[in-house]
């Protein structure tokens, strides 16, 4: 009904394709190596357009080497949450025990404390990219199982479900060929938006120290400038470069995720 | 109704899972359970330390048996001790819990407030310049992450600008109980305030813009504008009633949202709150004190959910009419 | 010489959506004097509810008239404010299904209050005034209803009230929406003798499907996607169409066998009912000729035999 957003869907694609190139291949962008050492804290200019850092490395050239760890982590631990969500949105719909408990589940985990629990865990399990990526993924499914939840118990009203309960499939092939490509849609929108909220919960994480040292993120980086006094030697190009590439990372699924939304995307906690 | 009660178990269920998590994990994972329970390591401890500890936290005893201590300790108020701080949790924990909720509750009041007004404004005045402008302004602040958001205001307010200070609740030499202390204790919460307070909105503006165009586009307001009735009457007397359920469940996550939100604020403003309590926990590695944390931090999550539920069901007008569930 | 309520010409209602526009309603005029009832017929989607909310100056967003005029006793409305100074005091609307239009989280004796407030009734007589309105509509326990939710009233119920809330008004013009859905022919009648009771002096149009509705009004006018077919008093509208739509539309009654109108060609025409039509000739494909005879108009093809 509403106008196709064809300016966001091309504006997105076009920061996706940007960051994605970054993530493939930094070289493309900046001359020097992650590790060229150059005076340290240096202000931002020609030869350094964002500065030096406190070990005296391109702030630039981290950008963009970071960016690859940023999506890594978003992207692996939000098809994690499909996948999760997905499967617990389907079994929650389920008669019986089956579905009593998963849908407990769902309505369980939409009252954790999520960022409380996630530091707690990451406490007790330390602090990896694998484990990052699986807790990430363990408190961000509820979004996407609600929305499956929904539209899943919507199709089952329809006539032709019971056409075909009643032809004899098995309930697996009746959920597979028929209830999963309808869910499609919902689905794709869906992903993208968890995206997001995977990149802002890995960005918040590694911020807070909790983020895999090895393989730094935007967010440790802000965390690094942080920590090293950005402030006090007034390298705010460093401190806040790295911000703003989340949010246009961010922005970019965002507007790609309005292409696909099939109805009034109420906004999600 | 229904719903309602569902949404308090719920929540109750929602506790008790966090109880037994915290119950559970510490003798779960790999490693020993003395080890995540007081957080020094076998090796550094002499063995008849080691002996004294493993009894004070009842490890020899059936599990059944220690989790009964361990709900003993949750109902007694003690939440445990931390053996690193050498203090009871529920005491470590006191002493900071005021200072979070300084920011926690104005910024939950602030952010919901401002989003159901701003909202219900663009909502009237939708497909206007100005409600364009105001949810694009608010989706893009939605996309910034707290932190970020926290900084850069830093940057702006504290070193630019030189506006307010950024550390601390108080600064040094102003004496406790003057009205200079409350003057500046306001001063010092005035930016971790407003960053919450930006963070959060954006999503509430959107939720309540969102809802109230609904209902803007339900037959009985065209009906009541098809009546004559003032745009002040439909306003206060058809769209505040309706919105109000939505709203109220919308501030009870808001508390959820704002606690792990003023976990990050604390952190970069160096607030001696909660959080920061948390951080420190995990740096030193008192798994007692993180359990404790956790607790508590679901437990008023729990407590906000069942609250605004509870104002909801006294608000519907089905509960109103007469018993009717 | 009673006195002329409204004249009213559409013009051209103009959707703007995301294919494009639209064009919901064309050419449809008509004047109605005191006490005068008129019914506009149509099946869904024909145009009827847009006539109405043109008429109140209450068209959705992306909906405007071009060319057409809305005058009230010989004002001509245009701005929001011409015509909110009249909604609810002289120009009523009852709605189609009383328990979606009323507020569900508002009393019905509120609801009753907030009309007779725009009447200017003076806060004291509000109480007595609110039961006497649901009293002529029928209600005997008072008492219960003034005090119950719209959730707590039956369908028929919550027609009553939005009929009393229509008659805390000096109500010059009413507008009635599918007032009988869902309503026995006995039901029917009565609507009809109750409007005229409470509203005795007021013009007053009726927008239905209802064949059987339509003949308890004076005069009718069918419309077909949004243009009008025909038009003429109703007693002879109704049993001697000249337009193959009216035809259709009475064949279709239960009383006449349900007779059913399936589509005869997939092109579009000049006429609406083009592609269903079994009296159409190629000329319908391109033009829609405007026939009277005195008060009986008909839009239809050329040659006079339709």
């Amino acid at each position: 009904m509403k106008k196709k957003p064809y300016f966001a869907l091309v504006l997105g694609l076009a920061l996706l394709l940007l960051f994605t190139l970054m993530s493939a291949a930094p070289g493309l962008f900046t001359d020097y190596g992650l590790k060229d050492m150059f005076p340290q804290w240096l202000r931002p200019s020609a030869e350094h357009p964002l500065g030096t850092n406190a070990m005296g490395y391109d702030v630039a050239t981290e950008l963009f080497y970071a960016a690859r760890e940023t999506l890594y982590v978003g992207l692996c631990s939000s098809v994690l949450c499909l996948a999760l969500g997905t499967l617990i949105g389907v079994l929650s719909v389920r008669t019986g025990v089956v579905g009593a408990f998963f849908n407990a589940l769902i309505n369980i985990f939409v009252l954790l404390p999520r960022l409380i629990c996630l530091i707690v865990l990451s406490g007790f399990l330390g602090a990896s990219r694998q484990n990052l990526i699986a807790l990430i993924s363990l408190f961000n499914w509820v979004g996407i199982a609600r929305n499956v939840r929904a539209k899943v118990l919507h199709i089952h009203e329809q006539p032709f479900m019971e056409a075909l309960r009643i032809q004899g499939f098995s309930r697996l092939h009746i959920a597979l060929c028929h209830v999963l490509p309808n869910l499609s849609d919902v689905l794709l929108s869906r992903f993208l938006l968890g995206v997001n909220s995977c990149i802002m919960l890995e960005s918040t994480l590694s911020f807070l120290g909790f983020g895999d040292l090895y393989h730094p993120s935007w967010g440790t980086m802000i965390n690094f400038a942080y920590k090293r006094g950005a402030f006090l030697r007034q390298a705010y190009a460093y401190l806040l470069s790295p911000g703003l590439c989340i949010v246009l990372l961010s922005l970019s699924f965002y507007f790609v995720s309005l292409w696909f939304e099939d109805r009034q995307n109420s906004i999600e906690e | 109704m229904k719903q309602y009660r569902r949404s308090i178990l719920s929540a109750l269920l929602c506790f008790f899972v966090v109880i037994a998590l915290n119950f559970l994990l510490p003798r779960l994972l790999p490693g020993d359970p003395v080890a995540y329970l007081t957080g020094f390591a076998e090796e550094d401890m002499s063995p008849e330390k080691y002996e004294s500890y493993r009894s004070a936290l009842h490890l020899d005893e059936s599990q059944g048996k220690q989790f009964l201590y361990y709900l003993r300790s949750l109902a007694d108020g003690t939440l445990g001790y931390s053996y690193k701080k050498e203090a009871v949790v529920s005491a470590l924990i006191g002493e900071k819990l005021g200072y979070t909720l300084q920011i926690t509750l104005p910024a939950v009041l602030l952010a919901t407030v401002l989003g159901l007004f701003w909202g219900l404004d663009c909502a009237y005045k939708r497909g206007s310049v100005g409600d364009k402008l105001s949810s694009a302004l608010n989706i893009v602040g939605n996309a910034v992450p707290t932190f970020v958001l926290a900084l850069a205001f830093i940057v702006v307010f504290c070193f630019k600008k030189r506006l307010f200070p950024y550390t601390g609740l108080n600064s040094d030499g102003v004496t406790p109980g003057t009205a200079a202390y409350v003057l500046d204790r306001l001063k010092h919460l005035f930016l971790p305030v407003t960053t919450l307070v930006a963070a959060t909105l954006p999503s509430r503006f959107l939720l309540m813009r969102n809802t109230a165009a609904g209902i803007l586009d339900e037959k009985y307001v065209l009906y009541a504008r098809e009546r004559g009735l003032s745009k002040r009457k439909i306003k206060r007397a058809y769209v505040l009633p309706n919105i109000a359920q939505p709203f109220i469940t919308m501030v009870g996550m808001s508390v959820s949202t704002c606690v792990g939100g003023s976990l990050v604020i604390e952190n970069i403003f160096s607030i001696p709150g909660m959080g920061r309590l948390l951080t420190d926990a995990i740096y030193s590695l008192d798994y007692p004190l993180m359990q404790g944390i956790l607790f508590v931090t679901t437990a008023m999550m729990v407590l906000a959910i069942i609250l605004s539920d509870t104002v909801c069901i006294l608000v519907d007008p089905k509960r109103r009419a007469g018993g009717r569930a | 010489m009673s006195e002329t309520i409204l004249t009213y010409s559409s013009g051209s209602l103009r959707a703007s959506a995301a294919g494009g526009e639209a064009v919901l309603l064309r050419n449809v005029s008509f004047s109605l004097r005191e006490g005068e009832t008129l019914a506009l017929i149509g099946e869904t989607g024909s145009g009827k509810t847009m006539t109405a909310l043109s008429l109140m100056g209450l068209l959705p967003r992306n909906v405007r008239m071009e060319g057409g005029s809305v005058e009230f006793c010989g004002k001509t409305l245009k701005s929001e404010k011409d015509f909110s100074a009249l909604l609810g005091r002289k120009i009523v609307y009852i709605p189609q299904n009383g328990l979606e239009f009323l507020n569900p989280a508002r009393r019905i004796r509120r609801q009753l209050f907030d009309a007779l407030e725009r009447m200017g009734t003076p806060r004291s007589e509000r109480e007595a005034q609110a039961r006497e309105k649901l009293a002529l509509v029928g209600f005997e326990d008072v008492d219960t209803v003034l005090g119950s939710y719209p959730f707590q009233l039956s369908g028929g119920m919550a027609q009553r009230v939005t009929i009393a809330l229509s008659a805390c008004s000096e109500a010059k013009l009413i507008l009635a929406d599918e007032p009988t859905n869902g309503l026995d022919e006995k039901a029917r009648g009565e609507f009809m003798v109750l409007l005229s009771r409470l509203f005795p002096k007021a013009a007053r149009l009726i927008i239905t499907h209802d064949m059987t509705l339509a003949s308890l009004c004076e005069r009718c006018m069918v419309l077909c996607g949004g243009h009008p077919m025909e038009y003429g008093e109703s007693t002879a509208v109704l049993s001697k169409p000249m337009q193959p739509y009216t035809e259709a539309l009475i064949a279709a009654l239960v009383q006449n066998g349900l007779r059913e109108t399936p589509v005869l060609r997939s092109e579009k025409g000049a006429c609406p009912f083009y592609a269903r039509c079994p009296k159409a000739a190629e000329s319908c494909k391109t033009k829609l000729t405007h026939h009277s005879v005195g008060e009986r108009e008909w839009w239809c093809r050329d040659a006079s035999a339709c």
